[in-house]
């Protein structure tokens, strides 16, 4: 029997496609703008999505993060909450809805796993360090995924404005100034939450005896995170100190989020890393 | 009712023909006075634009003949017909409805899709409305003519992308830049083009200008027009770095501005972007500034090819404009034939009502020991065979008129019942 879990799960990824398809639809120049649309999907979907994940948490005892399904569709929310509080979708034309392609990639990869059994949640899941340790982890992997789209439109307007190949798309896109405005905010707001995250995680892995554990000392996953925090550090510098600027950095934005995804992807997928709990 | 336009446009006719048949506001306001003393039974609507010159006329009585608004138009410019009649072109009935929504919806203008006319037919509208020479005809058709306009910028990319050389180059500095309110330009040297492009960066907001000449005084005089400031042409590259837009129209024979001075500039600025605009032949920037990171170079020729391809692109959403207008003329026409099949319709079920009325007087005074109710029967029934009969006859008219040109078989109807009242007056049947 499907649960009302399930049924407010559906809900949240019918409202992150419509609002991602209303939004997106326009920069075709096939329908119409209806950025009202848009922005009510995106609202009620968060609604939604945030009243999933309380509820599950709230069952399980804790942060519900036990299957590869629940990772994805709390990956998915991050992200919304991102583009949400961030607001891209204000800019001329809006890079927003194109910043919840990832967000409904995630959500829709999580719909088949979620009707399952969830895992058992281990002891330390409910410690409030361990929350403050993963929230603004995905947080910032949100962010980053924001600032990733923001680099990748950017790298097209970039391209299309040099080479004089102007077509409706590019009139219809923000500039080039908006997109490296909200890709910086965005690599801002991540280095921010990942800092919080990573910190949390050493005090963490203190406080619990867990480097005891060789699997731990040597979990891809934790150097896959170190180089990931160092390259948005650099990056986070770099641009603060106006040295670098454009192009480059929606290039290392983009590698930077490559190697999140392989971080959170790649590494659960293929390894059996010690921060995989299912 | 009959629905005429004449007029003349910039497809039709010389400017200076144009300019003799033009109405200025006060002028069109006496025109409108004027015609409506000459043509009393009708509506007008005198549209008048730097492109075209147009009377829409709407006649309830006679059909307005072609030649009695050419020898308004004489008369009232004072201009010999021989003058502009080769010019004029003249539409009635559905091609002057379908004429009216091409031209808001910019289909008839000199450039496809510019937005300025919309306005001025409801300036055209509003004046007539004023002096009272619009009723229901006039209204709805104007009216109309507003919801496709409007539909046909918004619902298509017909008005998308600009068609002058200077507002392309501003709509490029918007897609580099968010915003121009805390942007500087310089401007290298003086010309049309150059005035005309920081026109347009001042109206969309431009925060502060530099201008640059090597006569000093023209630098000043454009700088004193848009409260800029004027330096002299050997320090403008000082300027370099706190310049985001740069455009340059000198008369050099050779490039002013060269790559490695702006390499530096950019250095400065800590990489944030410049745009410059050349409009200058020969060309006064370097092509190699186009290839430094976060410099966009834009010459002549690739605004040029912008405007060309936003020409291009509005041109293919014409079919799409063409359909709508053609939607919306149809269900004009329709209103239009159901106005015309209205009193036809009331004056059938009168006749039919006044002859049941006086039958049934007649019936009834002839039987005075009918009750009340008996009374009321007889009443009821004489209505329901009237209904009975109508009923075909009515849906019939109903039917022919939403169909189209209802107007033959109006005119059966009315010669069948004997619709005198409901007559359109005799001139309209020349149709």
């Amino acid at each position: 029997m499907i649960s009302l879990e399930y049924i407010i799960f559906a809900c949240a990824v019918i409202c992150l496609a419509v609002g991602t398809f209303t939004g997106v639809a326009p920069l075709t120049g096939r329908a119409r703008r209806r950025p009202g649309a848009s922005r009510v999907c995106a609202t009620a979907g968060i609604l939604f999505f945030t009243s999933f994940l309380v509820s599950r948490g709230f069952r399980h005892g804790g942060l519900p993060l036990t299957t590869s399904a629940e990772v994805l569709s709390f990956a998915a929310w991050s992200i919304w909450v991102c583009y949400f509080v961030s607001r891209v979708d204000d800019a001329e034309g809006g890079t927003g809805p194109l910043c919840l392609v990832p967000a409904l990639v995630f959500a829709c990869a999580a719909v088949p796993g979620l009707s399952g059994r969830a895992g058992e949640i281990p002891e330390f899941f409910s410690k409030p360090l361990f929350v403050v340790h993963v929230v603004p982890a995905f947080l910032g992997y949100g962010a980053f995924a924001v600032g990733f789209v923001s680099s990748m439109v950017y790298l097209f307007q970039e391209k299309q404005l040099k080479n004089k190949s102007l077509g409706a798309l590019t009139s219809r896109l923000p500039s080039l100034e908006c997109l490296e405005a909200s890709n910086y905010r965005m690599i801002s707001w991540g280095f921010v939450l990942f800092t919080i995250s990573l910190a949390c995680g050493i005090v963490l892995a203190i406080s619990t005896d867990i480097w005891a554990d060789t699997a731990w000392k040597s979990d891809p996953k934790i150097a896959a995170s170190c180089l990931t925090w160092f390259i948005y550090a650099v990056l986070f510098f770099v641009r603060r100190s106006g040295s670098l600027r454009g192009r480059l950095v929606a290039c290392i934005s983009i590698a930077g989020f490559v190697l999140v995804m392989i971080s959170f992807v790649g590494i659960r997928l293929l390894s059996s890393g010690a921060h995989t709990f299912t | 009712m009959d629905i005429l336009v004449a007029g003349l446009s910039h497809k039709t006719g010389p400017l200076d023909v144009r300019e003799c048949l033009h109405f200025g506001p006060a002028e069109r306001s006496r025109a409108l006075v004027d015609l409506k003393a000459m043509l009393p039974d009708t509506e007008s609507v005198v549209l008048s634009t730097c492109n075209r010159v147009e009377i829409y006329i709407c006649s309830h009585g006679q059909v307005v003949d072609e030649s009695a608004l050419m020898e308004f138009l004489s008369s009232f410019h004072d201009v010999v017909p021989e003058r502009f009649e080769e010019y004029m072109y003249f539409h009635r009935g559905e091609e002057a409805v379908r004429h009216l929504f091409r031209v808001i919806s910019s289909l008839e203008s000199m450039v496809v899709g510019e937005a300025e006319i919309l306005g001025q037919v409801k300036d055209a509208y509003m004046a007539a409305a004023e002096m009272e020479t619009t009723s229901k005809v006039l209204n709805t058709l104007f009216q109309r003519s507003f919801s496709i306009g409007k539909k046909v910028r918004s619902e298509t990319d017909l008005g998308h992308g600009r068609v002058s050389v200077s507002s392309v180059a501003v709509d490029l500095a918007e897609k580099v830049f968010d915003k121009l309110s805390n942007k500087t330009a310089m401007v290298l040297g003086s010309g049309e083009m150059s005035e005309l492009t920081i026109r347009n960066l001042v109206d969309r907001g431009l925060d502060s200008l530099i201008v640059s000449s090597r006569t000093l005084a023209n630098a000043e005089e454009i700088a004193e027009k848009f409260e800029g400031k004027a330096v002299p042409f050997d320090e403008y590259p000082m300027f370099l770095n706190e310049t985001d837009i740069l455009i340059s129209s000198t008369s050099a024979p050779h490039h002013i501005v060269r790559a490695d001075d702006i390499e530096k500039a950019l250095k400065s600025r800590r990489g944030r972007p410049m745009f410059f605009i050349d409009i200058a032949l020969p060309r006064d920037i370097s092509p190699d500034v186009g290839k430094l990171s976060n410099a966009y170079l834009y010459d002549l020729d690739d605004l040029q090819a912008v405007v060309s391809a936003n020409i291009d692109a509005r041109e293919k959403h014409l079919e799409c404009c063409l359909e709508m207008v053609e939607a919306e003329v149809d269900s004009f026409l329709s209103w239009l034939n159901g106005l015309e099949a209205a009193p036809v319709v009331s004056s059938l079920r009168a006749k039919a009502n006044s002859i049941r009325g006086e039958e049934l007087e007649r019936t009834l005074s002839k039987l005075p020991d009918l009750g009340e109710n008996e009374r009321r029967e007889v009443e009821y029934m004489t209505e329901r065979i009237v209904n009975k009969i109508l009923h075909e006859p009515m849906t019939a008219i109903k039917s022919q008129s939403q169909d189209g040109d209802s107007f033959h078989f109006l005119s059966a109807v009315r010669e069948l019942f004997g619709l005198k009242g409901s007559s359109r007056k005799e001139g309209h049947a020349d149709r």
